[in-house]
């Protein structure tokens, strides 16, 4: 035990010797470190953002597509193809209690990109045709005014609820309520403005305006498919009978008889967020796997010196023989030596990874974005234990080359 | 561990050989070697570069190990002793003076002196007191934490002497001690060796100089890897 302490106070000795050389070994550890504690962080708090968002459209909620999924891959209907077999009446078969008694509100939806204009002033924005049920359905208030009701939709009024950020651009804070403005080149009445929500599922809903779904389809698409329903059911463990309901209904709607032929797809959002969890998590391993590979370059790194540290000190190594240091001081002393110099990268690693960590987490969530500080426990206890490992590991090599040398051929290297 | 006594020589060496090389391209530095020296003697080994010299103190320090032959320290036979056992008496008992005086750069005169006693276990705050009594001793008071190469040639190599005295050996090994100073600083050196004896230690020099080797009381000359001569003064 006492050799023990010797050794490594030669150790530090050693390496306070030389300073720059240790200085420049622990850096390719600390690096390796910093950026594998990074990297599982930030890949944390990227899936963060990326549940946070998808979260926020709501939660009890079924989706429905059109279009099969084919095998276990994606919906078509994400892959961009326009697929015409969802349509109004689906929405309204769904609706109906008899078919999904668990459904409280259902919504379909289509969409379009236009220009919106009030008086000379314009801006592009995106409109939405859904259904009156829509603010249930996302759980959104109306600030001013209202949503349109059902009768209203049916009877194709030319009614509009805008996003809060086109009643400031388009109406510089003037009351909108009543007013008209154009969407494309129809006009349209305004009868309510939403409440201000930010991003969600990485869209912007400000700059978006609500018309009834026939008025969007008849009137600025002239299309007769929505592009997506969706369902929302009574409580979290109603969804999974709520979602054979729906598809069962829409069979019904659509005459399929073989599961094969289903040209829709519905899913509820937990199995989307798990869809997504599942993606996520393999992008933050893959991350993680390059940061490893990037501590191993420094392990390899700390070995190239270590060797380049035995061969240039390989006349001290003779001297300490000749005075009389044993196999095992001398090999303890190097081992010991890159040892402390990974520790201390290691722990510097640490320090510096989880600051920019912290300092990533408060830059994105200043910018407004839902992100989560995660700096893993986990992933710092298994980085600290690799550089120990690393040390160790690509330490004893050299080490075990030192100890080895002869004494008097040791003294007479040149 | 060795029991130092008058009447047990300090080093008795019979049909010591050495081969180097493989077979087919051997080289032989000695070719049975006998000798015997008793403690408290001054000892010069000389003899042309390539003699065997060198290879004859390599041996004495337990630095080499012999082909053949027996070496038998203090009355103990330490042909078979293992790495760690050799290491232990070359601490305990060798004090080593090199020509290049083989300090530890950006260590201080402190702590290259002090290294012997790191290895024999010693607490560090006796290591550093027995390594600046030393280190006074040789008048290096005032350089105690001067770095190699803040030292002249002669004043490394008076922290290379204090570094081989401070655990007390038996025996001074000095291999060239001289070569690489002015002769000013090879004197002093030389004095100190002188001053050593004359206290009691033992101490061989292995040197090609006739000078140098005027100092000791007993000149062994090796030529070929035999010895041509021995030549006892006192």
């Amino acid at each position: 035990m006492y050799g023990f302490a010797q050794s490594l106070r030669l150790a530090t000795r050693a390496l306070r010797a030389n300073k720059s050389r240790a200085f420049l070994t622990s850096l390719g550890i600390t690096i390796g470190i910093a950026s594998v504690i990074m990297v599982v962080s930030i890949g944390s708090g990227a899936q963060s953002l990326i549940i946070n968002q998808v979260k926020g459209v709501g939660s009890n909620l079924i989706g429905i597509l059109p279009g099969g999924r084919m095998e276990d891959g994606p919906p078509a209907a994400v892959l961009g193809i326009t697929i015409t077999t969802l349509t109004l009446e689906d929405a309204e078969a769904l609706s109906d209690p008899a078919n999904v008694p668990n459904a409280v509100a259902v919504t379909a939806y289509v969409k379009g990109s236009s220009i919106f204009t009030n008086g000379s002033d314009t801006m592009d924005g995106f409109f939405n045709g859904v259904s009156s049920s829509y603010p249930e359905v996302e759980d959104v208030v109306v600030a001013d005014g209202r949503f349109f009701t059902e009768s209203e939709a049916n009877s194709l009024d030319r009614i509009v609820v805008i996003g809060s950020q086109i009643a400031e651009e388009l109406f510089n804070g003037m009351d909108p309520i009543g007013e008209d403005m154009r969407i494309g080149r129809e006009s349209f009445q305004i009868i309510g403005v939403l409440e201000e929500r930010g991003t969600v599922a990485f869209q912007n809903r400000d700059d978006q305006v609500f018309v009834p779904v026939n008025v969007a389809q008849k009137l600025l698409l002239g299309i007769d498919y929505v592009s997506l329903i969706r369902v929302k059911v009574d409580s979290d463990e109603n969804i999974e009978r709520a979602q054979d309901d729906v598809i069962a209904t829409l069979r019904s709607q659509h005459g399929i008889r073989v599961v094969a032929d289903d040209d829709f797809t519905a899913e509820s959002m937990d199995t989307a967020i798990e869809m997504l969890s599942a993606i996520t998590n393999v992008l933050k391993f893959f991350l993680a796997a390059i940061a490893a590979v990037s501590l191993l370059i420094g392990g390899i790194g700390i070995m190239n010196i270590m060797f380049i540290s035995v061969t240039e000190r390989t006349r001290e190594i003779g001297l300490r023989k000749a005075v009389g240091a044993g196999k095992r001081r001398i090999l303890e002393q190097f081992l010991f030596e890159s040892v402390v110099v990974t520790l201390v990268g290691g722990f510097a690693g640490i320090v510096v990874g989880s600051l920019i960590s912290v300092l990533v987490a408060l830059a994105a969530q200043k910018m407004g974005y839902d992100w989560d500080l995660v700096v893993s426990v986990q992933a710092t206890f298994w980085a600290f234990c690799v550089s120990c490992i690393v040390g160790i590991v690509f330490g004893y090599y050299p080490a075990k080359k030192a100890a080895n040398l002869n004494p008097i051929d040791a003294l007479r290297h040149e | 561990m060795a029991h130092i006594s008058e009447n047990i020589p300090l080093i008795d060496i019979r049909g010591v050989t050495k081969v180097y090389g493989a077979s087919g391209a051997q080289t032989h530095a000695l070719r049975g070697v006998d000798f015997v020296i008793h403690p408290g003697e001054f000892a010069a080994i000389i003899g042309q570069s390539g003699s065997g010299k060198s290879t004859l103190m390599n041996i004495i320090g337990f630095l080499d190990t012999v082909t053949d032959g027996e070496y038998h320290f203090a009355g103990q036979d330490v042909t078979s002793f293992s790495d760690e056992e050799l290491a232990l008496i070359r601490n305990k008992e060798i004090g080593f003076v090199f020509q290049s005086f083989n300090l530890l750069p950006r260590t201080t005169a402190v702590d290259n002196v002090r290294m012997p006693l790191a290895y024999a276990g010693v607490p560090e705050i006796e290591q550093i007191q027995r390594a600046k009594d030393i280190l006074t001793m040789v008048g290096l008071k005032d350089r105690l934490t001067h770095m190699p190469n803040q030292l002249s040639g002669g004043q490394q190599q008076r922290v290379a002497i204090a570094r081989a005295l401070i655990n007390n050996p038996s025996l001074i090994l000095a291999d060239e001690p001289t070569g690489n100073l002015d002769s000013q600083s090879g004197k002093d050196v030389m004095k100190i060796f002188d001053d050593l004896n004359k206290e009691g230690h033992t101490v061989i020099l292995v040197t090609h100089e006739k000078n140098i080797a005027a100092h000791s009381n007993r000149v062994i000359e090796v030529l070929d890897g035999s010895i041509v001569s021995d030549d006892k003064r006192k």
